[in-house]
């Protein structure tokens, strides 16, 4: 039982409050979702409940906090292990310790625990994780999903009722989400923890959820059950409604519908009426593809692999002008490697064969610029300048263009920035704009992005789907490596699908993320027929709220 | 990465600490002796011990362990170059009676504070003597890259009396530090090719800046997981005063022992007295201060009769270098 009375937070005196007087409750074995725009304060919130903020981030707290009738205000976290639990956004960057078995007994170890009793605790952690193959496993050679179970066996090894998860599955692919998000319930019904998580992909999440809670951004944060006419208050800030939230309102659901199981049943019930004028999809010519990929495999020497397996292997793909193509599939099926291969600059360690034309490996970097550019993973990399202006003059003189070029294209695809801003400072949205736009500056007709969602709220994702619309109506070639399925199915005409390095599917976007799957969009399984082929002409399911709303009438509030 | 059904038990034959002693024993060897055979075997048997190890198909990590055995082999190959050249260049310790095997025109440069030469005449005398003092040290660093590789540091660290809990912990999380310092930089260069930029020195700032970056979030990443998870938890000391005197007490007895022993070797006696003292304060200091921290130990590693054995054989060679060299090894301090 967590109560937070008149909470308030804010790092320095002269800056605005993060949380102001906020009231909320949370039971015991409660799954509470965390909510709200990118920096409105959720992961203050979680760092609050644990002693994070302000013991480690500075500032100023008020009101008070109290676990399980006792007053906490104040703690310092270590004085709290054994009550609250807290899992970091990257794990892999909060590990303390070498091998799984000695991360999860390392609170222990700080409490003083008997070797006996650390060594039962351990495998009975692992069992309820399903880790118990990798107890001395090192660390850094487990996947995302294996380290994020790891990192919430850790955090409740001590006995902590509370978890606190900070964007657990940012990272994760969907089948790693969906496991993990089967064991965060398991533990709050089973072994009655309360799990608060603060996340900007909420699709899956909110089917399991008990409560929502919404922080602003403001300041304010509102508290509610996830049903009935609480969920519209609570989404009121359009700045995060889910896609099936937004198909509600759309169908004129009351109240709005939250699962895409409750959805479909709704739908079924009462479809909406198709429209007589459907405008029919225009057909292009077939353009000259502007990549040829023939056979390309890449290895990394067969020290760092199982035999025969290679990190990219056979593929055969044409990439065309004006269109959206999706890679997709599992972290670490070889997205990365094939967007990296694309423009030339694998790993020096990297073994490649195959075809790719035109090939850019005899190209000079900065030359390259001018036909094809990659937004890595981690678009921040790229910068490191004190302000978005020199960043902007800077690129117009590496590239040789009157000034304010750059300027220009980042106006054109995200709007005016605040040159004066630090880059840092910007929005992770913002960020990532600024980076397309400075390599986009030498006008390169193909542009690759290495999982841009990652981080982002509903809002910046919408953001850069409009940019790269556009950039796509000028005739780009745009692939983008991902594997957040509703951003995909709200632009992409066509998806690859990797698998363990090979392709294991690929086609149109309705036919990949129209069918039933892990990759199945939420409209397409709303509203999508069940069996039959139904990606057939016009009558092909619609894979996201553009075609939905193109094909039927809306109904009425 | 590696199969999950491959690695079974990471447990390492020899107790970490006995990896360090053996490390420590092997330095000590490699300052005491200029005989290149005694140097060079010192060097093979630290890569061979890594290498066996490595290849035991039990073993796991086989890839961290090589790609870091290759890294030290290049740092150790790259030291003794260096040193041979530095004699080269700078004409170091040539003796006008030897054989010159190669001559080289003698620069002379005045920088104004003295003239100083450069290369000019070569003796074998002089490339051997460049040849055993870089070996000396590539044997050094290839000692100490196997305890290194063998028994992890952050291992060692745990065997760390309760007293020293918090230094031990921020020396592992430096070294924790490392490797994921290598990887960002890696991360970055590569992306830094994407933007198209010349590899000159006008360019480190873009390397420098993420990398420091990421860094700095990943230790404050750390330590807020490190708080979180109970660290830094203490309970009272019963005597403070006792263990604050002691602690002094012993840092200023073993600092003016070895200062004597060291400085004036005749007067041993007083030295070793006071070291004994200061060693019993030191004792008495981390058992009180220990006292405080209320941690346990999870998997504490055991001391096997394989782990006495080789103690007392490193202890053993060095006793023999010690004896053997005794003078030499007192100046060379």
């Amino acid at each position: 039982m967590i109560s937070l009375k008149n909470l308030s937070f804010r790092f320095s005196n002269d800056s605005e409050p993060v949380l102001t007087r906020i009231n909320l409750k949370y039971g015991d074995g409660e799954f509470a979702l965390i909510c709200g725009p990118t920096g409105s304060g959720k992961s203050t919130l979680l760092k609050t409940i644990n002693g994070l903020a302000p013991h480690f981030t500075g500032g100023t707290l008020g009101g008070s906090i109290t676990l399980d009738g006792i007053d906490v205000t104040g703690w310092a976290p270590h004085q709290l292990a054994e009550q609250v639990g807290y899992v970091n956004q990257q794990p892999e960057g909060a590990f303390v310790a070498e091998t799984v078995d000695q991360e999860i007994a390392y609170s222990l170890e700080q409490l003083g625990k008997p070797q006996d009793f650390m060594f039962s605790r351990v495998s009975e952690l692992a069992q309820l994780m399903g880790i118990e193959k990798l107890l001395k496993q090192r660390l850094t050679s487990l996947s995302g999903g294996q380290q994020q179970r790891v990192a919430i066996a850790s955090a409740i090894a001590a006995g902590a009722k509370t978890l606190l998860l900070d964007e657990p599955t940012s990272a994760l692919d969907i089948a790693a989400t969906l496991d993990i998000v089967a064991t965060l319930e398991s533990l709050t019904k089973t072994h009655n923890i309360s799990v608060l998580l603060a996340e900007h992909r909420i699709e899956k999440l909110l089917e399991i959820a008990d409560t929502l809670t919404v922080v602003h951004g403001d300041g304010t944060a509102t508290q509610g059950p996830l049903q009935g006419e609480n969920l519209d208050l609570l989404f009121n800030n359009h700045r995060m409604v889910p896609t099936v939230v937004e198909l509600s309102h759309f169908c004129g659901w009351q109240p709005t519908a939250i699962s895409v199981s409750d959805a479909r049943s709704r739908w079924l019930a009462k479809p909406l009426a198709q429209r007589a004028n459907e405008p029919t999809p225009e057909v292009r010519e077939p353009a000259e593809p502007s990549i040829r990929v023939e056979n390309l495999t890449v290895g990394f020497g067969s020290a760092n692999e199982p035999a025969g397996q290679k990190a990219l292997a056979d593929f055969t793909f044409d990439f065309l002008p004006g269109q959206i193509t999706a890679i997709m599939g599992p972290n670490g099926s070889g997205k990365t490697t094939l967007l990296w291969a694309l423009v030339a600059e694998l790993e020096s360690d990297a073994v490649r064969t195959g075809q790719i034309s035109p090939d850019f490996k005899k190209v000079r970097a900065a030359a390259r610029l001018s036909e094809i550019a990659l937004v890595p993973q981690r678009a921040a990399d790229l910068l490191f300048l004190n302000s978005v202006s020199e960043e902007l003059d800077e690129s117009d003189r590496l590239s040789n263009l009157s000034q304010g070029t750059t300027a220009a294209i980042l106006q054109q695809i995200a709007g005016r920035l605040d040159p004066r801003v630090h880059p840092r400072d910007l929005s992770a949205g913002q960020q990532l704009a600024l980076v397309i736009a400075l390599q986009m500056s030498k006008g390169a007709q193909i542009l690759l992005l290495d999982e841009p969602t990652r981080g982002l709220d509903y809002v910046a994702k919408r953001g850069l789907a409009d940019q790269l619309e556009a950039l796509k109506g000028s005739g780009k070639t745009i692939i983008v490596a991902s594997h957040d399925v509703e951003f995909v199915a709200s632009l992409a005409e066509r998806v690859v699908v990797l698998s363990d390095g090979r392709v294991s599917a690929q086609g149109s976007a309705t036919e990949i993320l129209g069918a039933p799957g892990v990759l199945q969009s939420a409209v397409a399984a709303i509203v999508g027929s069940n069996g039959g082929d139904a990606n057939v002409g016009s009558n092909a399911t619609p894979i996201n709220l553009a075609q939905l709303e193109r094909r039927f009438v809306g109904g009425a509030k | 990465m590696q199969s999950l059904t491959q690695a079974t038990s990471p447990r390492l034959s020899l107790n970490p600490s006995t990896w360090w002693v053996l490390a420590i024993a092997g330095v000590v060897l490699c300052t005491a002796t200029s005989n290149v055979v005694v140097l060079a075997s010192i060097a093979i048997i630290s890569v061979l011990v890594v290498l066996t190890d490595a290849f035991r198909p039990e073993t796991d990590g086989r890839n961290q362990k090589l790609g870091s055995l290759r890294f030290y082999l290049q740092l150790a190959a790259f030291v003794l170059a260096i040193r041979i050249a530095f004699r080269l260049v700078f004409n170091l310790g040539f003796d006008e009676s030897d054989t010159v095997l190669l001559q080289l025109p003698r620069l002379a440069i005045n920088l104004g504070i003295g003239e100083f030469q450069l290369l000019g005449p070569i003796s074998s005398a002089n490339l051997i003597a460049g040849a055993t003092d870089g070996l000396r040290l590539a044997a050094i660093i290839l000692v100490i890259a196997m305890a290194n590789i063998q028994a992890n540091p952050k291992l060692l660290l745990k065997t760390m009396p309760g007293a020293l809990f918090e230094i031990a912990s921020t020396v592992s999380v430096a070294l924790g530090l490392a490797p994921q310092l290598i990887d960002s930089l890696q991360r970055v260069r590569r992306a830094r090719r994407l933007r198209g930029r010349s590899a000159g020195l006008t360019a480190l700032p873009s390397l420098v800046i993420p990398v420091l970056e990421d860094t700095l979030e990943r230790s404050l990443a750390l330590a807020a997981s490190l708080d979180s998870r109970g660290f830094g938890r203490t309970a009272a000391n019963r005597f403070p005063r006792l263990a604050r005197v002691a602690s002094l007490l012993s840092v200023a007895l073993i600092g003016i022992g070895s200062y004597t022993l060291l400085a004036d070797p005749s007067s041993s006696w007083v030295s070793w007295a006071f070291l004994a003292i200061g060693a019993i304060c030191l004792g008495l200091a981390l058992r009180l201060n220990s006292a405080r921290g209320q941690r346990s130990v999870y998997n504490k590693a055991t001391w096997m009769p394989a782990d006495f054995a080789t103690i007392a054989i490193a202890g053993l060679l060095v006793a023999v270098a010690w004896f053997a060299n005794l003078d030499w090894l007192v100046r060379s301090f």
